[in-house]
């Protein structure tokens, strides 16, 4: 399998690179000046890329030159790798006539390079790519290979803790933008050889580095034999973000609900690992894809499994009722007060009555203006500069909550409708989810405003027999629900304490390695004191 | 990849195309014919679907995984195949817009009384058309996720409704005429016997052998909730009212008075059973493509469904102008065709499968090594 | 390509839009219902005439929030129109009324005397056919007006109709002499084997009215809205009312008394007499019916627990006997208000006890010959009453307090 994908992945290099230069690929030649000269030419010159040659004295002061692109690689390592191939380029080696071939070449690379990541490259395309990457070309006068440095760094953002996805409890690293830190963080967490890392480029312009992450045994053959041949089949120019990936490979196009997973954070990625599950970490974005998932999966936190296990339940039955608080709630509002008033307490609608009085819009339009003015609220807030941010605060909270209110043009019920709505569409852990439900919202509201309550269930079922039919990489979406699979109900909405959880979910784990646990290893206090 | 489905979700397939239109309109009509003993009526009913379930389910476990109307044509040869796809088809999607007529009327009557039928029609193919789809496989699983909502639902409503419940109306037990009572149960075993369904869905499933199993617990299910809503109807309002009452489930939840806040809540009830109606009108709009579709061996189903949910729409907001008619036809005009359907084809395609069995016995001979 | 997605885009938005400009058919906006918190049905000879008290939702909430200035409003407002069946006279509210009246909310129904003889059916008819009506609401049967009940103010509750509601689950709950009668269960009891029905009744008690929110200035308002007597139904239509104690005995033999008391004379050993006031907490009655011969007779078995709420004979509880003497007392009074409550019936000639029922379901077979002359056979009944009393607790005290005060004569 790994080879397959291999021939694959190398054809896809060279079918991009043939879209890109013409002509046939062009060899080193033996004449240095050659060579440098094509190399920039291939790079299209440019002030940053950096050139030094340099003479050694052993071998008749043959020249080498050293290439790289500045910034793209780490300082400190170029500048101890040059010292110290300086200190070797004037160095008179006895040795070095005693019979054995005088080969620079074989000089530099066995005993005077000091950098750890060594390989070879023998035409300008591969050089100049590795170039692009950050690595640095050694290239001898004479020779027809050039040496190719593992030079990559420059500057990049630390690992900070992730923005977008915080806990109170457990670790506090977020993947950056860089492959090679994000890689590092999982095997700092996952010390196991069966950890593995397959390594793709997608885009033929931005080159992208991608990588598949999953644990030999655990995941499913299938599952990542599938990632692997949707991930092969993207034909792009550029990837800036996971999000162009997560597009082209969920299973299907048209659905407002997120297919794929994305986390910023280390350990969601390695839980997500040990069950399974498979990661793609795409270079440039600390934002890693996981799949497959389950509908469930988008209403549980990393935190669920640090804290207690009563508060991580009560939590996730929380999360679910907010999401349907945030779809449900104002068309629920509208269908209630404008077609079955029935159902409210009479104090309840006399008070609600009260404040209609008086107010223009129907209830539906109403509710609309609000909802879009929080959206627009919302956006603001996302997109404005830091510092204005207490002046929208005080023209969202005031203007157009209380003196909306006030001059009558929305009744008070609809801004404790719409606030609330909002601040349970913050509680879903997954944004992404979050945005679905904000979007079905608005679909729900006008049918609730059309047909009342039967419009919002039609709705409902629309949306339960989308779910129902969707999957993510052929593993049904609403897993544990429909199918049923009652071992997993332990980790959907109820989350059971660790030593209960002796299987790995059905149907995401390899069927031939589910357990995870010993036995037995319920606390009791009576044995542990004797 | 071939959909499966599983035993748990074939139960709820089969319990949604039972119990929607039954615990609709039946409970009233039974208990103007039987009186109170008209859950004993329910009884016998259900004892009568549970011997057709298993007629059902024993001609189901003769088909090997073939396609309903493949396998006809594979036993009786290519024209009875296409005959009979066709007549059920044709069947099916006569059943689909009388359900739909009936539950338009029926929301209708309950809530949205000015609102254009057909807009209502239009909404619920709509529905069921988006369903039908998403396949079979999605049907069944949200008809699972529906059955664990009403499962919670039930004894939250019967909890709600305990205090008002007195047993004494049901006595004296038998006070009725047999005859009444076995004419009661007739309605209900009309569309008990809608069971038939499942011929065509054993195919998609994923243990076909354990189609016998479902069946049972299918009609078991929606008959029990036939007879619960009667026992519910009886014993709160008694035999005199219940007669009175055209949606005696709704009636029921109608009287809930839980403090001052818990009351009214028949719209929300309702509500939730518009869920199981939307699974029934897409098994039944599903069996009805499933069978046109394979039978006149169309290219795209995608197609035939879109096809046939317009030709619904315009049946169903054309045909009947007049809404008592339909629910007269729903409930008694419609049962004999049910009965012919539903008992008298399976059982001809049964007496069907008993003399050719030897011939499919040599054609297997033949076909295999 | 391109020019299918257009077309499915279009066939979309052209949807949406008719959804969003015609779909209001049943929308109804809260500013645009008249909520009814009462109605009342009157019968003058020729017409129906229908009384709404309708709520007005802003000075509700002024009232009840304590905000809002400028003088006190009425939060309700009463008017009537008349029709030749209930539905044409409400009909006619549309003519008179800037809103649609909204019954979901309805809490009584006020059933004034004259069309309670006319008949209850078309109320009970338009109450089922129709979905915007409840079919829990109470009915109130009134001797005069319908209307005057609905106009009259109620201490503490803003909305006399929610009010009245309120009075009469209070009532039946703490004291139950008169029930809640759902329109539900007058269906049932007048189409049941009796044929009879009860409602209890609301009077204005003072002469003058409590329409005036001035009223509300001084301590006490001039009338009040009470709970009465009991109106008889039979078929549907009302006979006769019943007194107070004989509506007591008809609950306790129609066994929906929950709470209730009841006042036992007491003797003490120097033969003062005095009052024992017994707080009832739990009442179960079964009627049953038997065969003496060919007469039908009834024995209404009565289980009856209480517990001491006053005294004032000068008694030392802990006295053996006293408790007996005191279990006795009830006996006898609950007895006698049996008997008293079965006799009105009997002289009333309408089965309002459910004996019918009671005896369709224990004598199947014989039903069939009864049912079709029940009156005589009713009247004819004779009840034999067996009281088990319990005293399940004696209070707080012990000792009456008029007994500590006789022993410190001495």
């Amino acid at each position: 399998m790994p080879n397959d994908k291999n021939t694959i992945s190398s054809g896809k290099q060279n079918s991009s690179l043939s879209g890109k230069v013409k002509q046939a690929e062009q060899v080193l030649l033996p004449d240095l000046d050659v060579n440098l000269e094509r190399l920039h030419r291939f790079l299209g010159g440019g002030e940053d890329i950096a050139c030094r040659t340099l003479q050694h004295r052993s071998f008749d002061n043959t020249r080498y030159a050293l290439l790289y692109i500045d910034g793209i690689v780490e300082g400190t390592s170029i500048n101890t790798m040059l010292l110290s191939l300086l200190d070797d380029a004037n160095n008179q080696y006895s040795d070095s006539v005693s019979g054995e071939t005088p080969d620079l070449y074989r000089h530099l690379t066995d005993r005077s390079i000091a950098i750890g990541r060594l390989s070879e490259v023998s035409t300008i395309e591969q050089a100049g790519y590795a170039m692009l990457e950050g690595c640095t070309v050694l290239v001898v006068d004479g020779c027809l290979r050039a040496i190719v440095m593992d030079t990559c760094g420059g500057k990049t953002r630390a690992v900070e803790e992730p923005s977008s996805q915080t806990v109170i409890r457990g670790p506090k690293e977020g993947f950056t933008e860089n492959l090679r830190t994000n890689t590092s963080l999982i095997r700092r967490i996952i010390k196991s050889p069966d950890l593995r890392f397959d390594y793709k480029v997608i885009g033929h312009q931005t080159r992208t580095n991608v990588a598949v992450v999953y644990l030999e045994g655990i995941a499913e053959q299938e599952i990542v034999k599938e990632v692997h041949r949707r991930l092969d089949k993207i034909d792009i120019d550029g990837v800036l973000e996971s999000g162009y990936i997560e597009e082209f490979i969920q299973d299907r196009a048209f659905t407002p609900f997120p297919l794929l997973q994305n986390t910023e954070r280390p350990d969601t990625a390695s839980a997500a690992l040990l069950e399974g599950q498979v990661v793609i970490i795409v270079s440039g974005t600390p934002f890693a894809l996981v799949a497959p998932v389950t509908f469930v999966k988008f209403f549980q936190s990393s935190e669920d499994y640090y804290q207690r296990y009563d508060i991580a339940t009560f939590l996730r039955i929380i999360r679910m009722a907010s999401f349907f608080i945030s779809m449900l709630l104002p068309s629920l509002y509208i269908a209630i007060t404008t077609f079955h008033q029935e159902m409210l307490p009479t104090s309840l609608l006399i008070s609600l009555a009260a404040q209609r009085e008086g107010i223009p819009f129907p209830a539906l339009l109403e509710a609309f203006l609000m909802e879009i003015t929080f959206e627009i609220l919302r956006e603001a807030g996302v997109r404005m500069p830091r510092i204005i941010g207490p002046a929208i605060s005080i023209v969202g909270a005031l203007v157009l909550g209380q003196a909306a209110v006030q001059a009558g043009i929305i009744s008070a019920a609809m801004v404790i409708v719409v606030s609330f709505t909002a601040i349970a569409s913050f509680v879903i852990p997954a944004v992404n989810m979050g945005i679905a439900a904000r979007l079905i919202r608005f679909v729900l509201m006008i049918l609730a405003g059309t047909f009342g309550l039967f419009g919002i269930m039609s709705g409902l079922m629309i949306l339960l027999a989308h779910l129902c039919g969707l999957r993510s990489f052929g593993k049904p979406y609403m897993m544990p629900f429909a199918p049923f699979v009652a071992s997993n109900l332990k980790d959907v909405l109820l989350r059971v304490p660790w030593w209960a959880m002796r299987k790995r979910p059905l149907n995401i784990s390899s069927d031939n390695n589910l357990i995870r646990e010993g036995t037995g290893q319920k606390p009791k206090p009576d044995q542990e004191g004797a | 990849m071939k959909p499966a489905i599983s035993t748990a979700q074939t139960v709820a397939l089969i319990q949604s195309a039972i119990t929607p239109t039954m615990v609709l309109a039946l409970p009233s009509v039974m208990v103007s014919i039987a009186h109170h003993d008209a859950w004993i009526s329910g009884i016998v009913a259900a004892i009568v679907g549970l011997v057709m379930a298993l007629g059902i389910a024993m001609i189901g476990r003769a088909n090997k995984g073939q396609l309903f109307v493949a396998w006809m044509e594979s036993r009786f040869g290519r024209p009875i195949g296409v005959t009979v796809g066709i007549m059920l088809g044709i069947y099916y999607f006569n059943a689909f817009c009388v359900i739909v007529r009936t539950f338009a009327n029926f929301v209708s009557d309950i809530v949205l009384d000015a609102t254009p039928l057909f807009l209502l029609t239009g909404i619920m193919v709509l529905v069921a058309a988006f369903t039908v789809m998403q396949g079979i496989e999605a049907i069944a699983r949200s008809a699972f996720m529906v059955l664990l909502l009403i499962m919670v639902i039930i004894p939250v409503s019967v909890f709600i409704l305990y205090t008002d419940i007195s047993f004494e109306r049901l006595i004296p037990v038998l006070d009725t005429n047999l005859v009444r009572i076995a004419v009661a149960s007739f309605p209900p075993i009309g569309l008990l016997s809608e069971v038939s369904v499942l011929l065509l869905i054993i195919p998609y499933m994923k243990k076909p052998a354990s189609c016998l199993r479902a069946s049972l617990i299918g009609t078991l299910l929606g008959s029990s909730q036939l007879v619960l809503v009667i026992l519910l109807a009886l014993t709160i309002f008694g035999q005199q009212l219940v007669p009175l009452m055209s949606y005696a489930f709704v009636n029921v939840m109608a009287i809930v008075e839980v403090g001052e806040f818990l009351e009214r809540i028949e719209v929300f009830t309702v509500s939730v059973w518009f869920l199981t109606m939307y699974i029934k009108l897409a098994v039944f709009l599903f069996a009805t493509v499933h069978c046109l579709f394979h039978s006149l061996r169309l290219h795209s189903e995608r197609h035939t469904v879109i096809g046939i949910s317009i030709l619904a729409v315009a049946t169903t907001s054309g045909e009947w102008p007049r809404n008592m008619n339909t629910g007269m036809m729903a409930t008694l005009v419609n049962m004999p065709v049910l009965l012919i359907m539903n008992i008298a084809m399976p059982v001809l395609i049964a007496i069907g499968l008993l003399i050719t069995r030897g011939k499919s016995k040599q054609k297997g001979g033949m076909q295999g090594p | 390509m391109s020019i299918r997605m257009k077309s499915v885009l279009g066939a979309v938005l052209l949807i949406f839009f008719a959804m969003i400009t015609t779909g209001c058919w049943n929308r109804i906006e809260l500013n645009e219902v008249a909520i009814t918190s009462a109605t009342g049905v009157d019968w003058d000879g020729e017409n129906w005439i229908v009384s709404y008290q309708v709520l007005i939702p802003a000075a509700i909430s002024s009232v009840m929030g304590g905000s809002g200035g400028g003088g006190p409003k009425s939060p309700i407002i009463v008017y009537s129109t008349k029709g030749r069946t209930i539905r044409d006279a409400i009909m006619h509210s549309y003519s008179e009324s800037p809103r649609k009246l909204f019954f979901a909310h309805n809490r009584v129904v006020v059933i004034g005397e004259k069309a309670l003889q006319r008949g209850v059916n078309e109320l009970i008819d338009v109450y089922f056919r129709n979905s915007s009506t409840r079919e829990t609401v109470s009915v109130l049967a009134t001797p005069g007006t319908a209307r005057r009940i609905l106009e009259q103010f109620m201490q503490l509750q803003a909305i006399s109709g929610a009010g009245m509601k309120e009075i009469i689950l209070s009532e039946m709950k703490n004291t139950s002499i008169l029930p809640n009668i759902p329109v539900y269960q007058l269906a049932m009891e007048v189409t049941g084997d009796a044929k009879s029905a009860v409602v209890p009744e609301i009077f204005v008690s003072g002469k003058e009215d409590t329409s005036s929110l001035e009223s509300f200035g001084t301590t006490s308002i001039p009338s009040k809205l009470k709970l009465g007597r009991l109106a008889v139904l039979k078929g549907d239509k009302m006979i006769g009312w019943m007194n107070r104690k004989e509506s007591l005995g008809a609950a306790y033999l129609r066994d929906s008394v929950q709470q209730s008391y009841i006042v036992v004379p007491c003797e003490d050993d120097k033969g003062n007499t005095g009052f024992n006031t017994i707080h009832i907490l739990k009442s179960s009655t079964k009627v049953i019916p038997k065969l003496k011969g060919k007469q039908l007779a009834f024995t209404a078995d009565v289980q009856v627990t209480g517990t001491l709420m006053e005294s004032n004979c000068a008694q030392d509880l802990y006295k053996p006997g006293v408790i007996q003497s005191l279990e006795q007392g009830g006996q006898q009074q609950v007895g006698i208000l049996l008997q008293e409550a079965w006799a009105k019936g009997q002289q009333m000639n309408t089965d309002i006890f459910g004996a019918a029922e009671k005896t369709h379901r224990k004598f199947p077979k014989q039903w069939k010959e009864w049912s079709k002359n029940w009156e005589e056979v009713f009247k004819e009944a004779p009840l034999e009453t067996k009281v088990k009393f319990r005293m399940a607790r004696m209070g707080l005290s012990n000792k009456s307090f008029r007994y500590l005060m006789d022993k410190k004569e001495k």
